[in-house]
């Protein structure tokens, strides 16, 4: 159900970051009044094509002077690298935010065309531990596809060039390893003019060669990175169309996340799928605990021409006289916050830490008379990795379910509990949910929007809402 | 496609929707019974393990059993003497099964071959190439009308490699496609990742306008296709060579080709009049219309051999057969026609994730490392010598190249030699899309 849920959490996730600002400027209400479209305008995206070339290479080993004892860290050492692939783009996305402009910079590894399989650069890691055991020798190996996107902060009118902002993280695998976070704050983050960034044809070195000490690791951090900027594409201004025949409705809360996912590991029972992996015997738990206040939450319903205002507002729960059946329901919640802590064990070693939880969604859909509810931490996100070795979660399905009837969104609050768990397997290990975590929302407003389609994004296949 | 509607136009064009769960794992080891000393693989151990689980496709004919893994990983270790070489690589996989009864009784799932298939492979490491892994077969058990059992454990030999399948993966089918409970939505091209979305009751199709389009298509029968493609290639410095496990390793790689079939050029453009096929021939040559090279009759297949020495005295040699390639043409300027010799398949992060025409089952690089968006040789005519008695076509490459684990230098050659076979031309009436329809 890859492509499906990957459709509703792209309109979801859109849906999400158009709302904040709209969410900002609300007032709570009781009513149902449909009001008018939202706040936040995009102008124009201007996309530089951009030649990547070098490296990014960490080479490192359990540090006892930075806390690898209290970890379990200090049996591991090993070698953790970065490649970009050849050819991507810089995207500057003009907006208008309160009638200010603002700038979002990305630096798309490969493009915009990566929807489908997540690419971006490889991360290759190469890790051992030892003593596992007087006579057994564990290796780690491991290749991800990482670095999809690269967020380039703007201040001060200037382009960071900063290998912090990446999703999925660069330095994300399976195997034990720093954290990003560990290393970026040693390398150099060269910055450029906006202005020179949109004309195109210079180069941008993000070269090092250092150490680094953090998270109970120690070790070089090397990178030959340089992204070369070429030929500026024509600006694509945001004549935004409406799409004819479909009308809209989108209801806005806010949402508090709170409780936790706990992942039961298990090594690969089979010594052909572990042993790559490094991961036979090896137990325990890994807890992702959300924590999110007063976020943007969104649940759109989208029918046709004929379809009414009752309709559209059965629906998402808010009327009993509408027809909801042939209306598409969903919305999401989207977050940042929250801790991953792993606690496991594989012979004579355990190994514990912490980390940011990092992006969380929660997927909303109605219907059938119930609402849905799936965390989404399968489909491409930061599911919340250690410096501990384990499982990459990229191809698992929900790791928690829940659902209310659809009539209890009625309530200006409605509390969800997502207490349905899964079980997955991902290279060398196998993975059981038990998942004990709520969500609560709160109405702010229901609006009547366009379904627009963007000049500047019909390239990228997106649809957006206003 | 999409459909969410109570109609009983919608309920007989409602998809059958395939979902693939549970995993194949992939391993070989080299096998002296099957030649792996005179390659120097017999040191080689991989493995590779696809989890389609949540994939799903939809498709409104007989249903077809998709697995696209983007994130899978072949993971591989050389012993060579005291030496281990560690190698990784990402290869993305996007194939399908084709059920087909045994001779002996009982199903087998087939996986696909073809120009759309990104089938499993070694990627860069040493091990079979995609062309190897094509023969994998699983055994198949149906489960009534809800899809098939794929699980089991196979074993058959990929030149100098023992391979062993073990799957537990199941194909089930649900008829629709709900993400969420009464919640329909479709997905256009799944290999383009395009998104459609449709609300409501399905659009009656529409009358569309018709116009005149002038056509001309001039067949070539292909005689020979000689020469060969070399490159040369070295590891990068480390830690560059290092994730494949390449350092110290230099190596050749050779590339001759063979086709037959028939070549086609034809080109076309919209008139307001019927034109004859003389004046369309005219038109094709003269460059007036919109030309168009099909390479579809066209089974261009290769053989790349491969030597490759490393440090300690490691060698690998092994030859493999690469296809189909294909092609394409591009107007390059007024007059003059490009053909590009191209690789195999759909694009993946590195390029082309199927039979990759770099690959053998030694290590070395891909065509990502080699070719970057590149073809693997272009050729250029003249329009006018389109409708000549012969043609001759010399495909070059060349260049130097630094991919992310290797770098080195292209050259030579080959030569595809066309016999005129035929032509024809005119006009025909053809109905003209407007603009896409969204809704009702």
């Amino acid at each position: 159900m890859r492509r499906a849920r990957l459709l509703a959490l792209l309109v979801a996730v859109i849906g999400a970051a158009l709302l904040v600002p709209a969410l900002a400027g609300a007032q709570a209400s009781q009513g149902l009044t449909l009001s008018g479209t939202g706040d936040a305008t995009v102008l124009s995206t201007r996309t530089i094509a951009a030649h990547l070339t070098g490296q990014l290479t960490v080479a490192f080993h359990g540090d006892a002077a930075s806390g690898c004892a209290s970890r379990g860290l200090c049996g591991y050492s090993g070698t953790v690298s970065w490649r970009p692939p050849p050819n991507g783009q810089i995207e500057v996305v003009t907006s208008r935010v309160h009638g200010h402009l603002s700038y979002s910079v990305s630096l798309l590894p490969a493009g915009s065309t990566s929807f489908e399989g997540f690419s971006g650069g490889v991360t290759t890691a190469s890790v051992q531990l030892s003593p596992l055991a007087p006579s057994v020798a564990s290796s780690c190996l491991d290749a991800t596809a990482t670095g999809q996107s690269l967020t380039l902060p703007v201040r001060d009118g200037r382009v960071a060039f900063t290998l912090a902002g990446a999703s999925p993280s660069l330095l994300q695998t399976r195997c034990a390893g720093p954290l990003a976070g560990d290393v970026t704050p040693e390398l150099p983050v060269p910055t450029l003019p906006l202005a020179a960034v949109l004309r195109g044809h210079t180069s941008v070195p993000i070269s090092a060669s250092t150490t680094f000490a953090s998270g109970g690791f120690a070790g070089t951090v090397s990178s030959s990175l340089v992204v070369a900027l070429g030929r500026p594409g024509a600006a694509q201004r945001a004549r935004n169309l409406r799409v004819p025949g479909i009308r809209e409705v989108q209801v806005l809360y806010r949402a508090t996340v709170s409780g936790s996912i706990v992942e039961d590991i298990s090594g690969a029972g089979d010594a052909g799928t572990c042993a790559p992996l490094g991961s036979c015997g090896l137990s325990g738990t890994v807890t992702l605990a959300p924590h999110a206040t007063g976020v943007a939450a969104t649940l759109n319903a989208l029918g046709s021409a004929r379809t009414t205002d009752a309709d559209l507002l059965a629906a998402v729960g808010l009327s009993t006289h509408g027809r909801a059946r042939g209306i598409l329901s969903t919305g999401g919640v989207t977050w940042a916050g929250g801790t991953t802590t792993a606690e496991l064990e594989q012979g004579t070693t355990s190994c514990t830490d912490s980390a940011p939880l990092g992006q969380g969604f929660i997927l909303l859909g109605a219907g059938g008379g119930h609402l849905v509810a799936e965390e989404a931490a399968g489909l491409g996100a930061t599911t919340g990795r250690t410096r501990c070795p384990g499982p990459a979660a990229t191809n698992a399905g929900p790791l928690a379910t829940g659902e209310i009837a659809l009539n209890r969104l009625a309530h200006r609050t409605v509390t969800l509990a997502l207490t349905t768990g899964a079980a997955f397997s991902d290279d060398g290990y196998d993975v059981r949910t038990i998942p004990h975590l709520t969500i609560t929302l709160t109405r702010v407003r229901v609006r009547r929007v366009h379904l627009l389609l963007s000049d500047a994004s019909v390239s990228s296949g997106i649809i957006s809402t206003s | 496609m999409l459909a969410n509607t109570g109609t009983a136009a919608a309920r007989r064009t409602q998809p059958v929707t395939v979902e693939v769960v549970g995993s194949i794992t992939l391993t070989w080891q080299g096998d002296p019974s099957r030649g792996c000393a005179a390659e120097g693989l017999c040191g080689v151990n991989g493995s590779l393990q696809m989890l389609p689980s949540g994939e799903e496709s939809s498709s409104p004919g007989p249903p077809f059993i998709e697995v696209a893994d983007q994130t899978s990983v072949a993971r591989v270790i050389e012993t060579s003497g005291a030496t281990e070489t560690t190698c990784a690589d990402l290869v993305p996989v996007d194939f399908t099964f084709t059920i087909r009864p045994q001779s002996t009784g009982g199903l087998l799932a087939v996986a696909g071959s073809g120009a759309s298939q990104s089938l499993p492979s070694a990627g860069r490491c040493a091990g079979p190439t995609a062309g190897d892994l094509a023969a994998l077969a699983l055994p198949a058990r149906k489960l009534g009308s809800r899809g098939y059992d794929l699980s089991g454990q196979t074993s058959f030999g990929a030149g100098p490699f023992m391979v062993t399948a073990i799957s537990t993966a199941r194909a089930v089918f649900t008829q629709g496609f709900s993400f969420l409970p009464g919640i329909n939505v479709g997905v256009g091209s799944a290999s383009s990742g395009s998104l459609s979305t449709t609300v409501g009751h399905p659009v009656p199709t529409p009358k569309l306008p018709v116009e005149f389009e002038e056509n001309a298509q001039v067949n070539y029968r292909i005689e020979g296709l000689t020469g060969a493609l070399t490159t040369s290639f070295s590891a990068l410095d480390p830690p560059l060579c290092e994730p494949v496990g390449a350092c110290g390793t230099t190596g050749t790689l050779s590339q001759s080709f063979s086709a037959g079939g028939m070549l086609s050029f034809s080109g076309f453009r919209f008139v307001k009049h019927r034109v004859g096929a003389r004046a369309a021939l005219a038109a094709l040559r003269a460059g007036r219309l919109d030309l168009l090279t099909s390479f579809d009759g066209v089974p261009i297949e290769e053989t790349a051999a491969e030597t490759l020495a490393g440090p300690n005295g490691a060698a690998c040699s092994d030859q493999s057969k690469v296809g189909p390639l294909t092609g394409q043409s591009n107007v390059t300027r007024r007059h003059q026609l490009e053909l590009q010799l191209i690789g195999n398949g759909e694009a993946g992060p590195y390029g082309p994730a199927g039979a990759d025409p770099f690959r053998t089952r030694c290590p070395g690089p891909s065509a990502a490392d080699v070719l970057g968006n590149a073809p693997l040789a272009a050729a250029s005519i003249s329009v006018s010598s389109i409708g000549a008695r012969s043609l001759r076509l010399t495909f070059r490459a060349g260049g130097a190249f630094t991919g992310s684990a290797y770098a080195g230098q292209r050259g030579g050659s080959v030569v595809l030699s066309l016999a005129y076979a035929g032509a024809s031309a005119g006009t025909h009436r053809f109905p003209v899309p407007r603009i896409p329809v969204l809704g009702p």
